[in-house]
């Protein structure tokens, strides 16, 4: 089967509310191909995420884009964010009552990520709550014209101190 | 491995310890060495959680096929979210976020390629559940041409990555 004829099984598939991975020609091409098997891998995520999430992009055509630009940004926030929760937070009072080597360390309960693409004044926020799912927001608009960046926030909760 | 048409009166676990060496074959095309068997007793742990929801009156080794595609995803994806680099469980929450936001950018991108028409049928079909027959009377066009714009819309999507190395 050509590569062609394999994706409009995929196609014809969906098309019917099937599961691909159910088609017997297409189980005999991924398994000759298993590198088209990552790509469907790929685009079957992708599908999930449009099926799930709201995008502003429904609405506008959005710009090209620099995508390294926005990597940058949210690398340099996410090292920040491990940083902030990796440094000693030694207090005064700390020092008075230093943690027994038994106590639980330091569990962070919420917190939220944000890199903003500085060329398209638009943001994107990963949070989450307690053990609640991770959600992801868009913004397009109000953001500053110089594109300032969102400080990470988090909130730890210390069960010696309950603080 | 070849099924008895009708109904398999056999237990689930003997059905599946008899298409084991099927699924071998099969899970050797997809990975080597000791992935295979790591990938074979992945499948027939699944297998055994989910017996429930295979119909015994249907062959057993497509849907164990099914299984193993899935669980190579599952696996492969796992492997893309945990690079042996980074030993923080922190880091590694961290990274598998970014990579959500990332995915997120590249859809986004993708959609504002989309031709108005394309971004209408794929979102009535994939968000709003319609059928192509509801889309066709609503938008007042054959059901071949919904499901070009449809098919292209998806192949976009699909080509996303050598869509962006052009840029």
């Amino acid at each position: 089967m050509e590569r062609e004829r394999a994706w409009a099984c995929v196609h014809a598939a969906l098309d019917e509310r099937r599961d691909p991975l159910d088609d017997a020609l297409l189980q005999e091409w991924f398994a000759a191909h298993p590198e088209a098997l990552e790509e469907y891998a790929r685009f079957e995520r992708r599908l999930e995420l449009f099926e799930t999430t709201e995008l502003a992009a429904a609405t506008e055509r959005a710009a090209p884009q620099p995508r390294r630009r926005l990597l940058e940004l949210a690398a340099t926030l996410a090292a920040a964010l491990v940083a902030a929760l990796a440094a000693p937070r030694g207090t005064p009072e700390h020092e008075a009552h230093p943690r027994s080597a038994n106590a639980p360390s330091p569990r962070v309960v919420d917190y939220r990520l944000t890199a903003t693409r500085v060329d398209a004044q638009r943001s994107f926020t990963a949070s989450r709550s307690s053990d609640g799912p991770l959600r992801i927001t868009n913004t397009s608009n109000a953001l500053p014209t110089n594109g300032t960046l969102a400080r990470p926030h988090t909130d730890t909760f210390d069960p010696e101190t309950n603080r | 491995m070849p099924q008895p048409s009708g109904s398999d009166e056999r237990p689930f676990a003997d059905r599946l310890a008899a298409a084991l060496p099927e699924l071998r074959a099969y899970a050797s095309r997809l990975v080597r060495g000791i992935e295979r068997e790591e990938l074979v007793q992945e499948v027939a742990a699944r297998a055994l959680r989910s017996a429930e929801s295979h119909d015994p009156r249907r062959p057993l080794a497509p849907w164990l096929r099914r299984t193993a595609l899935r669980a190579w995803i599952d696996a492969h994806e796992r492997g893309a979210r945990e690079p042996a680099s980074v030993p923080d469980p922190q880091v590694a929450v961290e990274s598998d976020e970014l990579r959500a936001v990332e995915m997120h950018e590249e859809v986004e991108h993708w959609l504002g390629r989309l031709a108005p028409a394309e971004r209408d049928v794929l979102e009535r079909f994939h968000r709003k559940g319609q059928s192509l027959r509801e889309i066709s009377a609503a938008l007042e066009m054959p059901e071949g041409t919904i499901k070009s714009h449809l098919h292209r819309a998806r192949r976009r999507l699909a080509a996303l990555r050598e869509v962006e190395d052009e840029d």
